[in-house]
């Protein structure tokens, strides 16, 4: 293998490349399936008591070699008026937690008193995440009522939603008094990143699929069947996500460095293979022609993604032209295409290439997947005795993107992240035309690096930072960020995200595509639609030969 | 009631910024709320009294006025907060200043790095005098120590904790319902 450079972060940390990647191998619920199928996890459903309505209760067990995980599951029957994906929502169709070990009976008794009110109950550390979801309106009934008449729902309205259920938030790490990660971020199957919440969200595609046809059975015993395995295959679990994602990556820079790395590393392994085999090539070919399909159903309301799909679809088709050229069989040949793609394709067509190039080389990457946490305590403590000189000079190497633009313009200012009284959400206001600016949340990275850069510059080279903070303090917060991008080149989004041309999806669909989502689906510029799941296989479908193989839904589904 | 580390890292941390502080400063105050709250020390309702104390001071007023000699504060008491992460970013051998009001604070900072502290009882609300002395490499913080499953915080201690926190929190508005979280007018329920 020859090495091939990382890409570098002037290139990859745009906004608007991190906004067009995609689910890839190293993704958190790809990576979780894997180690659950690895070490031969066992799931059983030891409650189900819901009713024709789907109110009730429902206990998933989760067990390991060492341990047993429980969701506990809560159907409601909900107002269909009440029901909204906006996290300020009060009311949902069905609420959870994944619950550390086996419940006793007082534990639901307790848990039945506080989940279904979500962030207005209170846990205790003996659980691991906190969730709820709503039905699709255009799909849960209709499958429910074909179930029920003894016929399979339609294929492709549940290709075209893809899903029973969206889930409107996803709780972890300490929340309303849940564990803490520290907690648990020692076990195996939980160091990775988002590993709890990913399970939980996968046992509740488990839910949806069991109450639909637990639904139908109780409505017409005689007549109702089972939903078909493929069918069920193609049913995801959907997720509407809004601005309340954006800001995580931004607040954990040194743990987004290590995400972004092992993606780039990933690139670069497949990127420096001497050659390509027969197998491998064939593999590429058949995944491709996967993914044109999957492109050509991805449906979006959003002109903006809308024109990007067009774009990809003509990428994919080139593709398919360079490699029946034979393109693939000369030396380099992965290289070779990134290289010709960097130069023909659109960012979509480029970074959904890196996903094909990682999703065929799962042997030279997978163990990247292991690389994706960071123990964020070791890099907070600041270096006082550095000089201002060197953290100028490490200002003007890592921010030189940040330090071009003039804050004093109103446009390279005009928004404000904050925080709301209602539920805490994230938000962004408009700085000149809204209330509220003095109680920013500390996200305008380029401004406020571009600011220490020119006060940095007064300093004495020699004046320590300690010296500096003393009489700066409100410096010391980007300071800290300055110095965590020593030797952390991809922790920065390098972008204004406090400009009047800042995209906020892109920043949450990049995270979006760690998590394994696929199907973005843009209803404004501040939340999306996207699916994740679809095509993974069910708890007892993890031994399938095609379990790790769900990137694109086989060809056959369409 | 049973509050998370992460709970009350986070809560901490708005208080502070409620109560004045710079973001940066917020955030060390969180991580030190967690070390000590991970050694069974109350954190809540010594940060309560520090934002109380401090609250919306003049930053001048309460820090260090020189990180040589004797520290003291020109508005006559220390502030453990900013004497903590002053004496984390200059680490002297030996620091003395006085008098501080709620040392345990600064002990989260001088502990970990391995100072000795004498002078007076941690726990009170401030001592007259405080003296430590670097006694050994420091220490990652918290890492030797199990997180606690959860650390019991007396509710009207939060309550206030709370009150400072939700200064940092912009109020209800259509507007911002409306436009600040992106929903706009798309019917979201299908």
């Amino acid at each position: 293998m020859n090495a091939v450079p990382l890409r570098p972060p002037d290139q990859v940390m745009r906004l608007q490349r991190l906004g067009a990647f995609h689910q890839t191998r190293l993704s958190f619920t790809r990576a979780l399936l894997r180690r659950l199928r690895t070490e031969d996890w066992r799931f059983d459903r030891p409650l189900w008591r819901i009713d024709g309505r789907g109110m009730g209760v429902a206990l998933y067990r989760a067990f390991s070699a060492q341990r047993v995980y429980t969701l506990v599951c809560f159907g409601h029957d909900l107002d269909p008026t009440l029901r909204t994906d906006r996290v300020i929502a009060e009311a949902w169709d069905a609420t959870f937690a994944l619950f550390d070990g086996e419940p006793s009976t007082a534990d639901i008794q307790r848990l039945s008193a506080n989940v279904p009110k979500q962030e207005a109950g209170r846990y205790r550390p003996s659980e691991l995440v906190l969730l709820r979801a709503n039905r699709s309106v255009r799909l849960f009934e209709q499958v429910v009522a074909a179930l029920a008449a003894g016929r399979q729902p339609d294929a492709g309205d549940i290709a075209r939603v893809g899903y029973l259920m969206r889930t409107t938030a996803v709780y972890g790490n300490g929340k309303f008094g849940i564990a803490d990660r520290d907690r648990i971020a020692s076990r195996p199957e939980f160091a990775g990143p988002f590993r709890a919440e990913m399970l939980a969200v996968w046992l509740v595609r488990q839910f949806c699929a069991d109450l639909v046809q637990e639904m139908a059975r109780i409505i017409s015993p005689t007549t109702a069947i089972a939903l078909d395995r493929q069918l069920r295959r193609r049913l995801g679990i959907g997720n509407s996500t809004g601005l309340g994602l954006g800001p995580f990556v931004v607040n954990h820079p040194a743990l987004f460095h290590r995400w972004i790395l092992a993606r780039e590393t990933a690139l670069a392994r497949v990127r420096g293979l001497a050659l390509s085999s027969e197998a491998t090539r064939e593999r590429f070919g058949r995944l491709l022609a996967r993914a044109r399909a999957a492109v050509a159903s991805w449906i979006t309301g959003d002109r903006r993604q809308a024109a990007r799909i067009a774009d990809l679809t003509r990428d994919l088709q080139q593709v398919a032209s360079m490699i029946d050229a034979g393109w693939l069989e000369s030396p380099r040949p992965w290289d070779g295409l990134y290289c010709w793609a960097e130069q023909s394709l659109s960012l979509e067509g480029q970074e959904l290439l890196v996903s094909l190039l990682l999703e065929i080389h799962g042997d030279l990457v997978d163990d990247l997947a292991d690389s994706m946490a960071e123990d964020e305590e070791r890099c907070f403590a600041i270096d006082g005795k550095m000089t201002a000189g060197a953290l100028l000079d490490l200002l003007r190497r890592n921010y030189a993107w940040a330090l071009g633009t003039d804050f004093r313009h109103p446009h390279a200012n005009a928004r404000f992240w904050y925080t709301s009284i209602e539920k805490l959400e994230p938000r962004l206001g408009m700085r000149f035309e809204e209330p509220g600016g003095d109680l920013e949340q500390p996200l305008a990275v380029a401004r406020d690096a571009a600011a220490l850069a020119a006060e940095l510059a007064q300093q004495g080279r020699d004046t320590p930072i300690a010296a500096f903070l003393l009489r700066h303090p409100e410096r010391r917060h980007t300071v800290r960020r300055v110095q965590q991008s020593a030797g952390r080149i991809y922790g920065e989004v390098r972008e204004n995200l406090v400009g009047d041309g800042f995209i906020p999806i892109d920043l949450l669909r990049c995270k979006l595509a760690f998590f394994g989502a696929i199907r973005f689906d843009p209803k404004s510029d501040r939340w999306l639609r996207i699916n994740m799941y679809q095509d993974a296989p069910y708890p007892d479908e993890l031994g399938l030969a095609d379990a790790d193989d769900w990137l694109f839904p086989p060809c056959s589904a369409h | 009631m049973l509050c998370s580390l992460n709970e009350i890292d986070l809560q901490v941390r708005k208080a502070v910024r409620g109560a004045g502080y710079g973001w940066g400063l917020a955030e060390e105050a969180g991580k030190a709320a967690r070390w000590l709250s991970c050694r069974e020390f109350a954190a809540v309702p010594a940060f309560l009294g520090l934002c109380a104390r401090f609250d919306r001071s003049a930053y001048e007023a309460i820090a260090p006025a020189s990180p040589e000699g004797v520290w003291a504060a020109p508005g006559g008491i220390l502030c453990p907060l900013i004497a903590g992460v002053t004496l984390r970013d200059f680490a002297p051998d030996r620091m003395e200043g006085g008098p501080m009001a709620f040392p345990i604070i600064f002990a989260a900072f001088a502990v970990p790095a391995g100072y000795a502290l004498e002078g007076g009882e941690l726990t009170a609300p401030a001592v007259a005098r405080l003296t430590c002395r670097r006694r050994s490499q420091p220490s990652r913080d918290g890492a030797e120590i199990a997180p606690p499953p959860g650390v019991t915080v007396d509710d009207d201690n939060w309550r206030g904790i709370d009150n400072f926190a939700r200064r940092t929190y912009v109020p209800a508005s259509d507007v911002s319902r409306r436009t600040g979280a992106g929903a706009g007018t798309v019917v979201d329920n299908d």
